[in-house]
């Protein structure tokens, strides 16, 4: 007996149970959709598992840079409202698909842009967004050092000198070597390290609030506000943590497709991203006001005085590797995903090194990076925000939610996401004209804005700018079975 | 295992015809519910403390 499937091959049962588990791993690493069987996680699991992602040393960072542009009480209000957009358009855009169909985030967007046009969005969001995040990692970790060492021998750190630079280029080799041994060593660092997190930020509050009362601390300045315009400042912080919200784009649609429907692939991102960030950033605004410096390295060491300061320090170093290990063994196996038979090819240990270089670069090149992270933060929110309006216009109201699961996986070559040479160039416009909007609306770099952002920030008239000129023009222009088999086209 | 096979493109046909058989009214479906809740809670947040720092 044998079963016939929709492409007409016969497979006997044999045949079947011998690569079943073959198939199950494929799907697990992405090659296929899930099925709802083989999805492991509940809602709890995914909450647990997205908020031990988020709690993670870039909070104190980005909570320590919007201390420099309000106090904390509008830091508070800002790191809420920025967080809960960017949050959940990400998730609307990612989650909800990867929920319904198990499949992998960046094969689902071949949808979108076309098969070659989702391996470019790849290497525009996630390899500059993790080689960036590596290289400012790596100089905390360098910092972390540099102050720990100062604090045990009685000296003075210097941020910027050579033995930060040398630290960070070792916190870089050693994330190489833990990536390269598998994702076993990852998996024991994660599970020391996010529950410590945890507890160091609680310890933090706790110090704070020792030697503040919620209203001195509310009663607060900026530490260098860039302008007088104090509504200004604010809505420059709403838009550091819209675009801390929207960076989780590369990241949280293949978690959700491990969850076993839409709502628990949903829902948790708004208990764990959401909640999990919120909570480390307002730590890290409220210790970088208090002790005037908006460096977690530099504060960590005065609100805990010595012997504490050695401590978190040295914890802080170890957590920023485990970061580092979480996001380079992700992005590597993404790239192995959507690369090339040529990528595909080269060992696993020598890609590892090869993505490393350019953080090495940056690091010994560029240390300035580090305390202006902020900017690449949001310029990176310039492609994200653009990239869920996208999403969420392709998925919900193209496609009406509904994806062609044979034309995602199967051959592209003339298939239903063909476009031009496997580019969507609509999709592509659409991201040009949401990036084009943000930078024109808000210059990362200069901060320069025009009088519009004050009232509307620049990711949110990017994100739906870029939705409707996706929407528009497919309607319009996309007919056909090569250019992305729309429903109503 | 050969991505693109005639065994691969079978077990792709296999997990679609799973999908569809689920059809539209799979539980854990988001619903006009969820989206209205999301809607309100980020009003909810953004009044709320826009508000309190106004």
């Amino acid at each position: 007996m044998t079963t016939e499937t929709l492409s007409g091959t016969h497979m006997s049962p044999s045949a079947q149970h011998a690569s079943s588990n073959g198939y199950a791993a494929a799907a697990e690493r992405g090659d296929a959709p899930l099925l709802p069987s083989e999805r492991l996680w509940g809602f709890k699991e995914f909450t647990f598992a997205n908020s031990a992602l988020a709690i993670a040393t870039w909070a104190f960072l980005i909570g320590g840079a919007v201390g420099l542009f309000v106090g904390p009480k509008e830091g508070i209000a800002a790191i809420v409202i920025g967080n809960i957009f960017g949050v959940v358009l990400t998730a609307l855009a990612t989650t909800v698909m990867a929920g319904r169909y198990g499949v992998e985030q960046f094969i689902g967007i071949r949808s979108q842009f076309g098969h070659n046009g989702s391996r470019l969005v790849y290497l525009l969001a996630v390899i500059v967004l993790t080689m960036g995040w590596l290289a400012v990692l790596a100089m905390m970790f360098g910092r972390s050092i540099d102050g720990l060492t100062a604090l045990a021998t009685g000296g003075t750190a210097d941020p910027t000198g050579i033995k930060v630079a040398i630290a960070a280029v070792g916190a870089i080799l050693l994330t190489w070597y833990i990536v390269a041994r598998g994702p076993t060593s990852i998996k024991v660092f994660n599970m020391i390290v996010s529950p410590l997190l945890v507890l160091l930020m609680i310890g933090m509050l706790w110090l704070i609030f020792r030697q503040h009362s919620f209203a001195e601390l509310m009663g607060m300045e900026a530490l260098d506000p860039p302008f007088e315009d104090k509504r200004l400042n604010f809505i420059i912080a709403i838009e550091i943590n819209m675009a801390a919200g929207f960076s989780w784009w590369p990241y949280i649609g293949n978690l959700a497709r491990l969850t076993r429907n839409e709502r628990t692939a949903f829902w948790p991102n708004i208990f764990g991203i959401f909640g999990a960030a919120v909570l480390g950033e307002i730590v890290g605004l409220l210790a970088a006001v208090s002790m005037g410096d908006s460096d977690p390295t530099v504060w960590m060491t005065q609100i805990a005085g010595v012997g504490v300061g050695i401590v978190a320090l040295g914890f802080i170093a170890f957590a920023n590797v485990t970061s580092m290990a979480n996001i380079l063994y992700t992005s590597i196996v993404g790239l192995r995903q959507v690369g090339t038979a040529g990528i595909r090819k080269i060992g696993w240990g020598t890609l590892l090194f090869a993505f490393c270089i350019i953080p090495l670069v940056l690091v010994l090149a560029y240390p300035q990076m580090y305390d202006g992270f902020f900017i690449f933060l949001v310029w990176t929110s310039a492609l994200n925000s653009a990239l869920a309006g996208i999403g969420i216009a392709d998925y919900f109201f193209l496609r009406r939610q509904r994806l062609d699961l044979r034309a995602l996986h199967g051959r592209q070559e003339g298939g239903s996401f063909q476009f031009l040479g496997g580019f969507n160039p609509i999709g592509l416009f659409a991201l040009a004209v949401g990036f084009v909007i943000y930078v024109w609306l808000f210059n990362p770099q200069t901060l320069d804005n025009v009088t519009a952002f004050r009232y509307l920030t620049a990711s949110l008239p990017s994100c739906v700018i870029a939705g409707l000129v996706h929407y528009v023009l497919t309607r319009v222009f996309a007919k056909g079975p090569l250019w992305g088999n729309y429903p109503g086209n | 295992m050969e991505r693109l096979s005639a065994d691969w493109l079978a077990e792709i046909d296999r997990r679609a015809e799973v999908y569809e058989a689920i059809g539209e009214e799979a539980e854990g479906r988001m619903t006009v519910i969820d989206y209205l809740g999301i809607a309100a809670l980020m009003l909810f947040l953004t009044i709320g403390f826009w508000t309190w720092v106004a």
